[in-house]
């Protein structure tokens, strides 16, 4: 191995940095180390002046290792890799020490900051050592893709894609395209009609030469890797073969059973509906009681099964604005009935949505606030002298006081949850699942459509409760995402991977059931563990498992990452010294 | 046993004034912003909410509405122009409504047209009366004296005084304040010294002035009932009865008349939205402080008995104010306020001996 020639650089970041650490004291204590050729201080390292002052020194000093001290590599470690590709070394024999949130952020005491960068830095020089070159690797995308459900977001990606002249597999289990909102009449806020914006979409889904359909078929384990996937899918006795490069999960999601509260007396009393069955009765055109009578008393209870933690802790986004859209279109059914709308919280956000409760609200529709927590709504039948069908005993929020609500007609507006087949699907195509069994995204806020596995996008309500406008961004996002990666034709793979010693592997197979991604094979010949390094992420549970030491972790290896603690423990003197 | 939500209450308000009532979102600006509201006492958010659910019993069997002086305030201050004050408003001639055992009060409200007949009627009644007694002064004077008392009497006793225990049945007893016997007693004070000065509005924001007037209006309209019912102005001699009848006399008609000016000009709020029934109490206010004025001033001239006509035309104008505006309209509200004063204080009483405030 060549001798370290080592660049240390401290960064001020502004005074973030340097107001809680002597950023020209701890450059120049370091200076003093051996290996270290040169140590600065600087305002902003990630600045254009900031990387060429790494460049002209690795240049001019023949350096081979950098240390950054500045802020969390997850900013800025890819922007200090360029700067080291451009100098010509590779970007691997670089680490970064967060002296930003790990120390001046959370420090009070100058001095003691002082010291612990010291200390970080030292783990840092110490690990740097021992980096070795990796090689970044790609492979080829395959441009085919694979669509899972056959909603208005699985549509809408489909399209997309096809539209740009690439293949698209759409795989639907039902017999028929549309999912959800095939069942819906009209949208909120502005009512427009379902019906016209989805069936031309479908007919064109149909037509399209480079979208191959596939109804009341279902998919089985996805294998392969970002670019190249290959799986099986079946449909009635037929098994069919499919090779493709991204997968879109589309699968959205199915509502829930009120059946189980047991203060809505849903399935014992005929007139308590579901918002699916009132929606049905809206296609129809006709609102009417059990008995075929015209409703006097319309009742809409929001937040069934939702935000409540016997059910759904979570909020189901779309119930709010659709039970106001029913109070609109009974409005206009039934101009003289008297329309209640018990809610527990109105969430009108979104674009147009505050307007339409405020325009509701003046339709004459009386609303009533519960206690979704202690107090939810009592339905019950009506005594016979009373000219209504049933009461609802609500205790309201705003006025303290327990009334009850007369109604012919009641209808819940009940959640929306995640299909009982989510886990099938999420292991077939290897996406997490949060608690509610929707899929995870790959980050909530700057990749919500990725997941954590390259290649796999969720679009629509299989992440989430949502609207038509936001799956369909999804969906869209998610296309052109795709439809970018197919046009490099390649793509890169993590190098940071594990991979297992031969020699030293026992072959207990511990590594397979730990690692998160599916990663590690078993060699039954060999009689060893094997890694796909196209889909290990270097996460390192395989290696901290592996109680032979078999599996070495590139970048983070059992020697690299001692010298970093023995580092981090020492001090400036004492490295001094020996 | 609860309460029934009742929708349709709301659109027999609309015919008391009501305008929009789902604007609310019952944020609780106006209660905060009010200073005549208190513990036990909170106002206008809870009687907005139980517009909005139509609780009739809750309406009917509050004080609260007549708490309230309207200084406009919490309309000023609403984040959603959901009129607050104005809603109150409408309330309480509901509630005037409610109280009224003849059902008169809310013919009235809700039509226009009963109204109008109501006023013809007592105009020909009077033209009738002029002619049996052949349009002689004295005879008339004479007559337009003791019917000023005998319709005092009978308002009193047959409409109001039965009202006021219909109010008491509801806000009281049906609600089950029970305040102790004392309270009753200690009450009547607040009752009467309210009464007189309306003091309890020089806590609103809208200043003094604004009671002053009113207190000079309440003032100069019992003192001219006085004078002429009881110290029979219109046939006295005496120059100090005299001179006292045009000053209050004078001070009715020129203050209502800047009552009507602001209710032209629509500056604040109190005098922004008008309500016929609002126009009606002013305008007749004035015309009664006019014409008495007037037919006075004929009389000191001698003038009287070649214009009997003006003196005609003053007693249409009492007998519409006092068989139709004092029982059934804006006048109640003087009444129905002080009594809420009143009963408001028994059931504070009430709060106070159950340590609820």
């Amino acid at each position: 191995m060549e001798e370290p020639r080592i660049g240390v650089y401290v960064c001020w970041c502004g005074t973030n940095i340097a107001k809680m650490v002597d950023v020209e004291h701890v450059s120049k204590e370091l200076e003093k180390l051996p290996d270290v050729i040169i140590s600065r201080d600087y305002k902003y390292m990630c600045s254009d002046p900031g990387q060429d002052l790494i460049i002209k020194d690795i240049k001019e000093n023949n350096l081979n290792r950098i240390v950054v001290s500045a802020c969390s590599p997850r900013i800025h470690e890819l922007t200090f890799h360029k700067a080291m590709e451009k100098a010509g070394l590779n970007p691997y024999l670089f680490e970064m020490a967060n002296i930003r949130e790990q120390d001046s952020w959370v420090h009070t005491d100058r001095k003691e900051a002082t010291e612990k960068a010291k200390s970080l830095i030292l783990g840092a020089i110490n690990k740097v050592r021992w980096h070795e070159a990796l090689e970044k690797r790609s492979v080829d995308i395959n441009p085919d893709t694979l669509i899972i459900g056959g909603g208005i977001a699985g549509l809408t990606a489909a399209l997309e894609i096809a539209d740009a002249g690439k293949k698209v597999y759409l795989v639907e289990k039902t017999d028929k395209l549309g999912g959800h909102a095939a069942n819906i009449d009209l949208t909120f806020p502005f009512m427009n009609s379902v019906q016209q914006m989805l069936n031309p979409k479908i007919e064109k889904v149909i037509n399209h030469p480079n979208i191959e359909l596939f109804l009341e078929t279902r998919i089985d384990e996805a294998f392969g890797y970002v670019g190249n996937f290959e799986t099986t899918i079946k449909k009635e006795n037929e098994e069919i073969q499919l090779k493709f490069g991204n997968i879109i999960v589309a699968t959205g999601l199915k509502t829930f059973d009120p059946g189980g509260i047991e203060n809505y007396g849903y399935g014992k009393l005929p007139d308590v509906v579901t918002s699916s069955e009132f929606e049905r009765m809206l296609k129809e055109g006709k609102i009417q009681t059990n008995a075929g009578n015209d409703p006097r008393h319309v009742a809409i209870i929001h937040c069934v099964g939702s935000r409540n933690s016997d059910f759904h802790e979570y909020c189901s986004r779309t119930c709010c604005m659709t039970a106001l859209k029913y109070a609109n279109q009974l409005r206009s059914a039934l101009p003289e009935a008297n329309i209640y709308e018990a809610y527990a919280d109105m969430m009108a956000f979104g674009k147009g949505c505050e307007e339409l409760y405020l325009a509701t609200s003046r339709k004459n529709v009386t609303f009533l606030m519960f206690d979704q927590k202690d107090n939810l709504p009592k339905i019950r039948k009506a005594d016979s002298k009373h000219n209504f069908e049933m009461l609802i005993e609500i205790n309201d929020k705003l006025s303290g006081v327990t009334v009850d609500v007369p109604a012919d007609l009641v209808i819940l507006m009940v959640a929306q949850e995640a299909h009982e087949n989510a886990k099938e699907v999420a292991h077939a195509v290897g996406v997490s699942m949060c608690g509610n069994a929707f899929y995870i995204e790959k980050h909530p806020k700057l990749d919500p459509v990725a997941t954590t596995t390259d290649g796999v996008y969720v679009v629509g309500s299989c992440q989430a409760p949502k609207d038509i406008p936001d799956s369909v961004s999804q969906a869209r996002a998610a296309a052109a995402r795709i439809l970018a990666s197919i046009s490099f034709g390649s793509v890169e793979v993590e190098v940071t991977t594990a991979v297992v010693n031969e020699n030293l592997c026992c072959g207990c197979q511990t590594c397979i059931n730990v690692c998160p991604y599916t990663a590690i094979s078993y060699d039954e010949e060999k009689q060893v563990s094997v890694v796909n390094e196209i889909l290990c992420k270097g996460c390192g549970t395989c290696g901290s498992t592996c109680p032979t030491g078999a599996i070495r972790s590139r970048h983070f290896t059992d020697q690299q990452i001692l010298s970093q603690i023995e580092g981090l423990l020492s001090t400036v003197l004492e490295l001094e010294e020996a | 046993m609860n309460q029934l939500v009742n929708p349709e209450l709301k659109q027999e308000l609309l015919k008391y004034g009501l305008k929009e009532w789902n604007d609310c979102f019952h944020c609780g600006n106006c209660t905060a912003i009010c200073s005549l509201t208190e513990q036990g006492f909170l106002f206008p958010r809870k009687g907005i909410r139980a517009l909005q659910l139509g609780l009739k019993q809750s309406l009917a069997g509050s004080t609260d509405p007549w708490l309230c002086y309207y200084c406009g305030e919490c309309t000023e201050t609403c984040p959603r122009d959901a009129n607050p004050a104005e809603l109150m408003m409408s309330i309480r001639r509901y509630l005037t409504k409610v109280y009224d055992w003849t059902g008169l009060a809310g013919l009235f409200y809700r039509s226009k047209l009963a109204l109008f007949i109501g006023f013809i009627l007592v105009l020909i009644a009077v033209i009738a009366v002029g002619y049996v007694k052949h349009f002689e002064t004295e005879a008339l004077m004479k007559f337009g004296h003791l019917f000023e008392q005998l319709v005092i009497l009978a308002v009193f006793g047959l409409i109001l005084l039965p009202n006021i225990f219909h109010m008491f049945w509801l806000t009281i007893v049906k609600q089950k304040v029970k305040a102790p016997i004392s309270a009753y007693i200690t009450g009547i004070w607040h009752l009467i010294w309210n009464v007189f000065t309306q003091n309890r509005s020089l806590k609103c924001e809208t200043g003094s002035f604004r009671w002053f007037e009113h207190f000079l209006i309440v003032i100069g309209y019992i003192s001219l009932l006085f004078v002429t019912v009881f110290l029979n102005w219109f046939s006295t001699t005496n120059t100090i009865i005299i001179w006292l009848g045009y000053i209050v006399g004078g001070i009715v008609f020129v203050f209502t008349f800047h009552f009507i000016i602001g209710r032209l000009n629509k500056k604040r709020e109190v005098t922004k939205y008008s309500h016929p029934s609002d126009w009606l109490f002013v305008i007749w206010l004035f015309l009664l402080g006019f014409t008495a004025f007037i037919v006075r001033v004929l009389i000191d001239t001698n003038l009287i008995d070649n214009n009997l006509w003006l003196y005609i035309i003053h007693l249409i104008v009492i007998a519409q104010w006092g068989i139709l505006l004092v029982p059934f309209g804006k006048w109640t509200h003087f009444l129905y306020r002080s009594f809420a004063i009143y009963f408001a204080y028994l059931k504070k009483s009430a709060l106070k001996r159950q340590g609820a405030i």
